[in-house]
């Protein structure tokens, strides 16, 4: 026997014994590891490489999405002059409500969320305050929630 | 022993020198985000440890789950306009391979979202890539031209700038390059030593490169060229090579209809099949494009003098039959990815091109060398590495800025250009002189290379890479 068909014999039962282990090795391993929400925990989970800011106005999102009316804006004042002004699709959003879009705003920038309440930013939907009691309505298209740092903050270029 | 010892180290060093030019600023620039594919390939191997089940970018049609979800690694979002990912899953647009090592390694640094895969740890594993790839550019030189040759493309391919900060990209193209160029070397040593050893090792790595991504296929393509090269005719000798190459070779390939098959079989195939209908935006005028524009990814530009002197010079190559076996492996190896270039062509992106410039760089080197070792071409060597300096100097200070020196320049230049002429026309050859010119020459152009990296920060980038 020469050697190329020596070889072609263990390259076979190696070639085997791999494609077997990726095969059912793979399946069994996804079957048991794999859920969804397991998969959406790691695709939106809090990053502990992120620092989190607490300067609300620091960081912001650039662009506008060419998504015609299906947008959210969300601006952030501060009193120092400062200011973040973001424009989201809403289809990045999966929770649409005010306090879902809130949640996965501070998620996205890298702040804690309860630092809205915390430290009582006046926040308005299309001009309406949100409280308690609308926090969990849906956002329509088009919105705008503007976020004071304390009620002498106007909004400023 | 001392003079082998010596030029070991030479090796050494130049690819130790290439490495410290790929890791400074290397998760800064390019700037991350830029390409999210860098992230995307990333969150596949991430995944596909922690569940099995592979989740990246894609958008193709033909995927049954699908998040839309703004994901700011590194607050990249903060500087680049950007829309919601189109997240996928099982995610099979590629092989896994590259997302297994750069997901891997993120992995093992203990990333467990996405967003804790930052560009300081994912890239770190592309950088030793690259690294190796201008080893292999060196030894391929060093086994086929010998080693001033090693020595120069290693310089070149180690220090143009286009390619080291192109090195950085976490892009499949990065991975295929040390398989193309291993599938070269791995060949030119069968065909040398006529040892089944090397071409069994050259199948392996070809294989092996279509599971980071099926444009990997332009090995097979080179091999089927190079054997038809040696051989010269399709006969007995040339079918049972290249047989034997592919009996080893494609079912490394199908590995990844395999992995395809375990998720779900029609969805691999529709993906496949959306892969081939992707908007061909790299247009008709493509060869122009890839000959006088540069890129890094699809709206970054940075043309690379280096490069395109690469182009003409491999022009002039076709056009004068190459009689080494050597030589036409580099023109062979351009060819196999023009027509990879030309067949699964999309979007214009940079990386897509990216295979092209070891060859290039190898190509100019040996041209340039030439002219040293066999006082071959000297008048164009000196047009054309005139030609790279004159560039390199314009992107390091204006023109204003250069007219203090403008007088040396055209006096220098048409002076020893005069000389050239009147040299090769009483056909003076091994003129040491000459040569030694050329050689500063080189030198100067290496040094403006690095000098040009050195400048490049986050501001430069920003004011001065379009």
């Amino acid at each position: 026997m020469n050697f190329r068909k020596k070889f072609l014999i263990i390259f076979s039962i190696c070639y085997l014994i791999l494609s077997s282990l990726i095969f059912f090795g793979l399946k069994h391993y996804s079957q048991k590891n794999s859920s969804k929400e397991k998969i959406e925990s790691m695709i939106i989970g809090d990053s502990k490489f992120k620092d989190k800011t607490t300067d609300l106005c620091q960081y912001q999102i650039l662009g506008e999405p060419k998504v015609g009316k299906d947008y959210i804006k969300i601006n952030f004042w501060c009193s120092n002059w400062s200011k973040s002004r973001s424009t989201f699709a809403l289809k990045g959003f999966s929770d649409q409500s005010v306090g879902g879009i809130l949640k996965e705003y501070a998620r996205i920038i890298g702040f804690d969320y309860n630092i809205i309440q915390d430290k009582k930013w006046i926040c308005k939907l299309n001009d309406q305050e949100i409280t308690f009691k609308n926090i969990g309505n849906q956002v329509g298209q088009a919105s705008t929630i503007d976020c004071f740092e304390n009620k002498g903050v106007p909004k400023h270029d | 022993m001392i003079k082998k010892i010596s030029k070991i180290v030479i090796f050494i060093a130049i690819v130790l020198f290439a490495f410290f030019l790929r890791k400074k600023n290397y998760y800064d620039i390019p700037i991350p985000g830029q390409s999210v594919d860098e992230y995307s390939y990333s969150w596949v191997g991430m995944s596909l440890i922690e569940t099995g089940t592979p989740v990246g970018i894609s958008g193709l049609s033909g995927y049954k789950n699908q998040y839309d979800k703004y994901i700011n690694v590194n607050r990249f979002m903060q500087f680049l306009p950007s829309d919601p990912l189109a997240i996928n899953y099982p995610w099979v647009d590629h092989p896994p391979l590259l997302g297994l090592i750069t997901g891997g390694y993120a992995y093992l640094q203990g990333a467990r979202v996405f967003e804790d895969t930052v560009a300081v740890i994912i890239r770190k594993p592309i950088i030793l890539i690259s690294t190796v790839s201008v080893a292999l550019v060196f030894i391929f030189c060093w086994l086929n031209f010998g080693f001033l040759t090693g020595v120069l493309s290693g310089l070149v391919y180690g220090t143009i700038p286009l390619i080291v900060l192109s090195s950085r990209m976490i892009q499949a193209e990065n991975a295929i390059i040390p398989c193309f160029l291993l599938a070269m070397i791995f060949l030119s040593l069968f065909i040398k030593r006529k040892q089944d050893v090397w071409l069994i090792l050259a199948a392996i790595i070809s294989g092996v490169a279509t599971l980071f991504k099926l444009t990997g296929f332009v090995c097979y393509l080179f091999v089927f060229f190079g054997l038809l090269a040696h051989y010269q005719k399709i006969n007995k000798n040339f079918l049972k090579d290249f047989g034997f190459f592919l009996v080893i070779s494609l079912p490394i390939t199908f590995l990844f209809v395999i992995y395809g098959a375990v998720y779900d079989l029609e969805v691999f195939k529709n993906i496949l099949f959306s892969n081939t209908n992707r908007f061909y935006g790299i247009g008709p005028n493509l060869l122009l494009e890839l000959i006088r524009n540069q890129r890094l990814t699809q709206h970054k530009f940075l043309p690379e003098v280096w490069i395109i002197s690469g182009w003409l010079i491999f022009f002039s190559w076709i056009v004068k039959k190459q009689k080494n076996i050597a030589d036409k492996f580099l023109i062979l190896a351009t060819l196999s990815y023009l027509i990879i270039y030309v067949l699964f062509g999309s979007q214009p992106y940079g990386w897509y091109t990216f295979p092209f410039w070891p060859i290039l760089a190898m190509i100019l080197s040996r041209f340039l060398i030439l002219a040293i070792e066999k006082s071959k071409n000297i008048i164009p060597v000196f047009i054309v590495s005139i030609m790279i300096l004159g560039a390199n100097i314009s992107r390091l200070m204006g023109i204003f800025e250069f007219q203090p020196f403008s007088t040396w320049w055209r006096i220098g230049i048409s002076g020893i250009l005069s000389v050239l002429v009147i040299s090769s026309l009483i056909k003076l050859k091994n003129n040491i002189l000459i040569k030694l010119v050329l050689v500063l020459l080189w030198v100067a152009l290496i040094y403006t290379n690095i000098k040009y990296l050195n400048n490049i920060d986050i501001a430069f980038w920003w004011d001065n890479i379009s």
